[in-house]
């Protein structure tokens, strides 16, 4: 085994691995090798993340194969080493249980295929794996020839609006003016999404040469990568990246002896939501306010400084090599109707895997939720809806779960694709409480220029804090269809346009929720604070007074060998007590 | 031109219109509040909403183009439903009481203010009003977002003073860091508050509707003779300087003379007083009168003869300044000057150190060199004759130079001189008998003039009596501060009641006053203090408590109960057929400005009772396009006045040389720099306003 250099120890370095202590696991590895003398026949590799939440992820690959331990910490490590690196066991404490196998085996991981596969630090490992191999081949072709193959494979806009890429390069190149540019939009602001980040942290390569590719063919000399500054990594690493394809000449003047020459620059955005709409975020890298202009002109007839600019979101460039080195028609191959290729999903909420999903379009919801997913987190929990595309998206119920995965589908049903967040809730949360804090976000987000957004979002959410403080009527669902629907109609960018979706939806498919909440005055889910009221069962009560010492606010009463008792008047409704009743006896 | 249909209407628009203003033009109106003709569109009150045949959805009007053959509606039931649902939006975040002469009243009164929320009360954002700030208030209270001060600042002025702070529902317009106007580069041009529609930003002193001029352009509109200061001022920032001459030609015939002397009214009502201080305009006038060209000259068109001869009786400035322009019309005109030279007040009452004789004769020659005559030497008194030696019409301009006396025991001493006739007589460099301590009552210009030009004659000490405070002082403040580095004394509260003679001195016993009510003028009386006299020494004593009209003895019939010439105000017409009377002889002693004033109205008047238009103005310079932009320049507000450079303090009293030097090219160049260009702001478009609906006319 000594003699093998390419026995490899892959730690997944990302974000998610970081937050959960890749660091330390990786130096207790270090140590480890060090004291058994064995560091030279490893080699440690500190990968993107694999998108599946299961704390620090150790692939270790050698001679026997390849072996995936999960919930690695740095105890463990002593342990892998003893067990599987010398004595050529496996560690079992740790080893890769069937979610996790279940997690991968059934994705179609295309965009997703080199993260947690190799060091993004290394050129060499992303050439490897045929990296740049698709900016030569576009290069040997023409320009047209490009944007052909891009039109002909189908691909359509990952950000979430969804419309066809090579359409957008035709646009740009056949814009008037000699200087243009490529824009990445890396301003990934979803809650709880975070596909392009994972993307720039794990693949950087695969974006930038999305973007030469679309720089050659739309005829643009440089390009600028907007991402938020709240990704310090994926920033750290796409510097790091860019500074290596410079150096192997990927970028930069007569790329390849092409003639063809392309700087890439990055611009960090201060976290405004709205700066991932195009013409706001433009305005961001001119270094003014991040506000939306109306449209038109498009970007690709008068963009960045006035020149046409092709925007294009990560996961959409991140394609790009893809349909090039395999052709449209594979591309196409994959999807249904007029969506092709593949998606990537942050999947979260009260599912059993959560992490980064790929599946090819025209997957079914249920497919997706209860394949890669893995179903519900708990058994007993029963799954309610799930929120597709974020804060812009829409709130579908179960009967909807046989829902395709395709742009037209989504679009019908009052959500969207989005640029891929989805949020599965069980019967835990109350709807009108989910659209409430959607609604908390956007008004937040509202940049404040058009009225029916900046005003009109925050009407609609006032009227939806009254329903759920039980304040509500039969009016207010009027008021929040018909302005919803205002919104929709008459704001200024897809932020405002898209804002009222998660009310409308949820109006649409859970109205029972909102009629208990106006009729009853009651949450079925038990969320609404303001709805409940904190009792003790008696049947169930042991007597035990363990509630009696939580209560911050006195307000439970307790005497040996009596009931407790709650007094609603000073309860503050801060359910330390239902944690603490280990018999579920407070309702 | 593009066709297209607007509401089923063919219409026509040019290719670059958008479909809102194609509308308007073609007398559709959609409600809109972002729009303004003069600043490129935001699309952020959505409420030109439109939909067009084709298309999804509803788009905004103001941001698209028209097409060829567009089928446009401005108005169905969905539009309008999502219009009053827009326009309630908008309301729900104003206080209830919305200015009803604003555009946002106009366009909620029409577009239809419905109740969309039950129970919905507006909330008071209770954003503190920022009103420390010169000129203009703003209440972002009322703001509703439009944007339209934001571009105008940034976009057309370039000034870049205005931005949105704050996101979402917190949104506000202002100045980076919310610093104040001033430390904001702001350049107070105020295209902000002409473009609000709200009420949001408010000028400070509101304009009257029927003038806006008078308010927002203060320096044109207060000048008595309406010359076009703000035009002028603008003209020298640009290094036009022969414009800016001719652009004071058009107007008065004494650019220079005005240079020196005026008393600017213009200055005093300059909006930049509000800021710092007010523009130098009296001296920039000066300024562009030395170093513009002649071409003035050759543009003048002399009028063909009329065959009408006119007579004007007084060489002072509303005399001449009536010849000028009689003359200019093509009638015949001659001067009757009593003294020696013309000129009158501006030779006999105006030192020659405030006012160089040679650039007195200049002005007059140059009106006599286009053919105005002047008689010196003869003193008119009976205006039949006149009539009877062929003149047309007769202009009375026989100025105020009986000095008036206090009545007081020992006023007829010898050494006890009249103010006026003391400064004639230096003048005229005749002795005036002033030496030692010389004594001088009064607190006008020319009791100023009279103690400034005792220390150029000899006299060692010049007390001034003046029987309130300063801020009485009816003589201009930079005279009394000249006064006062000078050398003079002024004893205020003071008041002469009896004059004595002992041996070289004469005694002369003051009293001591205090300030009592204001008078109908406006001005504290001064009220004697019982005890208070003492007695105060002087070699002499001059009497400058002001003049009386001198109207010439064959018309004492034209006068009044005070002793001046009774002309309607409008015509300068007195009640003698033919005859017209203007200047101090009307007013009692007033200013050059203002007696120039007189010479206009008159001229205009007596050329329409000879049967000409009354138009009596040429015009010299040629309008300029003004540029919209002003840039950005740290530290505008801040510029401090042009200081008038003067003789040296101990110099002065030496002679009559001119104590004011005139600014200097850079200086005056930065002067008219420091100008807010307030008349840019009115050429500022209207906003589109919806029509009255029949229900509000009726």
């Amino acid at each position: 085994m000594s003699e093998n250099k390419k026995n490899r120890i892959l730690i997944c370095s990302g974000t998610s691995g970081v937050s959960a202590g890749c660091g330390k696991v990786r130096s207790r590895f270090e140590e480890e090798l060090r004291n058994r003398g064995i560091e030279s026949d490893w080699e440690i590799v500190s990968v993107g993340d694999r998108g599946l939440f299961r704390d620090v992820l150790v692939d270790i690959m050698d001679s026997r194969g390849r072996v995936s331990y999960e919930y690695v910490s740095p105890e463990d490590v002593s342990g892998i080493a003893e067990s599987h690196l010398v004595g050529g066991g496996l560690f079992n404490e740790r080893l890769a249980g069937d979610d996790y196998k279940n997690f991968f085996e059934k994705q179609t991981r295309i965009v997703l295929s080199n993260c947690g596969e190799i060091d993004p630090d290394k050129i060499d490992e992303y050439i490897e794996r045929q990296g740049y191999a698709a900016l030569k081949k576009a290069l040997d072709s023409s320009p047209e020839e490009v944007i052909e193959e891009i039109k002909d494979s189908g691909l359509r806009g990952r950000g979430g609006a969804g419309f066809l890429a090579g359409l957008k390069w035709e646009f740009t190149r056949n814009a008037s003016g000699s200087e243009k540019y490529v824009v990445c939009n890396a301003d990934e602001g979803d809650p709880g999404a975070f596909m392009d980040r994972s993307i720039l942290e794990g693949d950087p390569h695969s974006v930038i040469e999305g973007m030469a590719i679309a720089g050659y063919a739309a005829g643009a000399g440089e390009g600028f990568i907007y991402c938020r500054a709240e990704y310090p990594l994926a920033i750290k690493k796409l510097k790091k990246a860019i500074s290596l394809a410079e150096k192997e000449g990927f970028l930069g003047d007569n790329i390849l002896s092409s003639g063809f020459s392309f700087r890439l620059n990055i611009k960090e955005g201060a976290g405004a939501f709205v700066c991932g709409e195009e013409t706001a975020l433009l305005a961001s890298i001119e270094g003014r306010r991040g506000m939306p202009v109306p449209r038109p002109p498009f970007p690709a007839v008068e963009g960045l400084w006035g020149k046409p600019t092709l925007i294009n979101n990560v996961e959409t460039l991140a394609n790009v090599r893809h349909i090039i080195l395999n052709g449209a028609k594979w591309f196409s191959s994959m999807g249904s109707g007029d969506s092709k290729g593949t998606k990537v999903f942050a999947l979260a909420g009260k599912v059993k895997n959560t992490g980064l999903v790929e599946v090819p379009m025209g997957t079914t919801l249920r497919d997706l939720i209860f394949g890669p997913g893995g179903g519900m987190a708990e058994r007993k929990s029963e799954f309610k809806g799930v929120q597709i595309g974020g804060p812009s998206g829409g709130c579908l119920p179960e009967d909807l779960l046989d829902t395709s995965i395709d742009y037209e589908s989504l679009n019908a049903t009052g959500a969207i694709m989005g640029s891929g967040g989805m949020i599965v809730m069980d019967t835990g949360s109350c709807m009108v409480d989910i659209a409430k804090f959607f609604l908390d976000f956007t008004v937040a987000e509202s940049c404040g220029k058009c009225v029916p957004c900046r005003v009109g979002l925050k009407r609609m959410q006032e009227v939806v804090e009254l329903i759920t403080y039980g304040k509500g009527t039969d009016s207010h669902i009027d008021f929040l269809r018909d302005m919803g629907n205002t919104i929709k109609n008459t704001a200024l960018c897809g932020l405002g346009n898209t804002a009222p979706s998660p009310v409308l939806t949820t109006l649409r498919y859970f109205d029972d929720e909102y009629r208990a909440h106006i009729d009853r005055r009651s949450c079925p889910s038990l969320v609404c604070i303001d709805l409940l009221n904190f009792e003790v069962n008696e049947e169930l009560c042991k007597k035990c007074g363990k509630c009696l010492p939580v209560c911050p606010s006195d307000a439970i009463s307790w005497r040996k060998k009596e009931f407790a008792r709650i007094d609603k008047d000073k309860c503050i409704k801060c359910r330390a007590c239902i944690v603490e009743c280990p018999f579920k006896a407070i309702e | 031109m593009i066709n297209l249909k607007i509401d089923g209407k063919e219409i026509k628009a040019h290719p670059s219109a958008t479909v809102l203003e194609a509308a308007l033009q073609a007398g559709i109106y959609i409600p809109n509040l972002c729009y303004h003709p003069d600043i490129p569109p935001a699309g952020a009150c959505r409420l030109c909403i439109v939909s067009i045949k084709g298309g999804r959805g509803v788009v905004t009007s103001c941001t698209v183009k028209v097409r060829e053959g567009m089928e446009v509606t401005t108005n169905n039931d969905e539009i309008r439903k999502m219009r009053e649902n827009i326009l309630w939006l908008t309301l729900s975040e104003l206080p209830e009481d919305i200015d009803e002469t604003s555009q946002l009243y106009k366009v909620a009164r029409w577009t239809g203010i419905k109740n969309i929320l039950e129970n919905y009360s507006r909330k008071p954002k209770n954003i503190p009003v920022k009103t420390e700030d010169p000129l203009f208030i703003r209440d972002m209270n009322r703001c509703i977002l439009c944007g339209r001060c934001v571009r105008m600042c940034r976009d057309i002025r370039k000034t870049g003073v205005l931005g949105f702070s704050g996101r979402g529902i917190d949104t506000t317009v202002e100045t980076a860091y919310g610093m104040p106007l001033a430390d904001s580069a702001c350049k107070f041009c105020e295209a902000c508050v002409e473009v609000c529609p709200s009420g949001a930003l408010e000028d400070k002193r509101k304009p009257d509707p029927s003038c806006r001029e008078k308010t927002l352009v203060p320096c044109t509109n207060n000048c008595p003779a309406k010359i076009d200061a703000a035009r002028y001022v603008k003209l020298i920032a640009l290094g036009k300087y022969r414009e800016a001459l001719e652009v004071v030609r058009e107007t008065v015939p004494f650019p220079e003379v005005l240079g020196h002397v005026c008393d600017h009214p213009c200055e005093e009502e300059c909006r930049r007083n509000d800021i710092n201080e007010a523009i130098a305009i009296r001296s920039l006038k000066r300024f562009a009168a030395e170093k513009g060209s002649d071409r003035w000259r050759d543009k003048i068109k002399i009028l063909p003869d009329t065959g009408k001869k006119i007579a004007v009786v007084g060489a002072g400035p509303a005399g001449l300044t009536a010849a000028w322009f009689l003359n200019r019309l093509g009638h015949s005109v001659t001067v009757f000057e009593a003294g020696s030279s013309p000129g009158g007040m501006m030779r006999t009452g105006i030192p020659a150190y405030r006012l160089p004789r040679d650039v007195l004769d200049r002005e007059i020659k140059d009106i006599v060199s286009f053919g105005v005559k002047i008689k010196t030497g003869i003193k008119i008194e009976n205006l039949e004759e006149l009539f009877k030696e062929g003149f047309s019409a007769v202009f009375l301009a026989t100025g105020a130079s009986e000095t008036m006396t206090m009545g007081i025991e020992g006023e007829d001493d010898t050494r006890v001189l009249q103010g006026i006739g003391v400064l004639g007589d230096i003048s005229s460099k005749k002795d005036t008998g002033l030496k030692g301590k010389v004594a001088v009552v009064g607190g006008g210009n020319v009791a100023i003039d009279v103690a400034r030009s005792a220390l150029r004659s000899g006299a060692e000490k010049a007390v001034i009596l003046y029987r309130r405070t300063r801020e009485e002082m009816p003589a201009l403040e930079e005279e009394v501060e000249d006064a006062l580095k000078e050398g003079v004394e002024i004893r205020f509260l003071t008041a002469p009641v009896k004059i004595a003679s002992s041996g070289e001195n004469l005694k002369i016993e003051c009293i001591k006053m205090k300030l009592g009510k204001p008078d109908s003028g406006g001005r504290r009386r001064p009220v004697p203090i019982e005890g208070s006299e003492y007695v105060f020494e002087a070699d002499r004593l001059a009497m400058a408590i002001g003049q009386k009209p001198s109207v010439p003895g064959g018309c004492a019939s034209l006068k009044n109960d005070w002793g001046g010439i009774e002309v309607d105000g409008g015509t300068m017409k007195s009640s003698m057929e033919g005859v017209f009377a203007g200047g101090d002889a009307v007013s009692g002693p007033a200013s050059v400005i203002k007696a120039i004033r007189d010479g206009r109205k008159a001229a205009s008047s007596i050329d329409r009772y000879l049967g000409g238009s009354g138009d009596i103005d040429q015009k010299l310079a040629r309008d300029e396009t003004e540029m919209p932009c002003l840039g950005r320049e740290e530290g505008f507000a801040f510029r401090a006045r042009a200081e008038m450079p003067l003789l040296d303090g101990k110099k002065r009293t030496a002679s009559f040389c001119a104590v004011e030097k005139g600014l200097p090219e850079k200086e005056a160049l930065e002067e008219a720099g420091r100008c807010l260009s307030c008349a840019l702001r009115l050429g500022i478009s209207e906003a589109p306003e919806p029509p009255v609906k029949e229900e509000d006319s009726g």
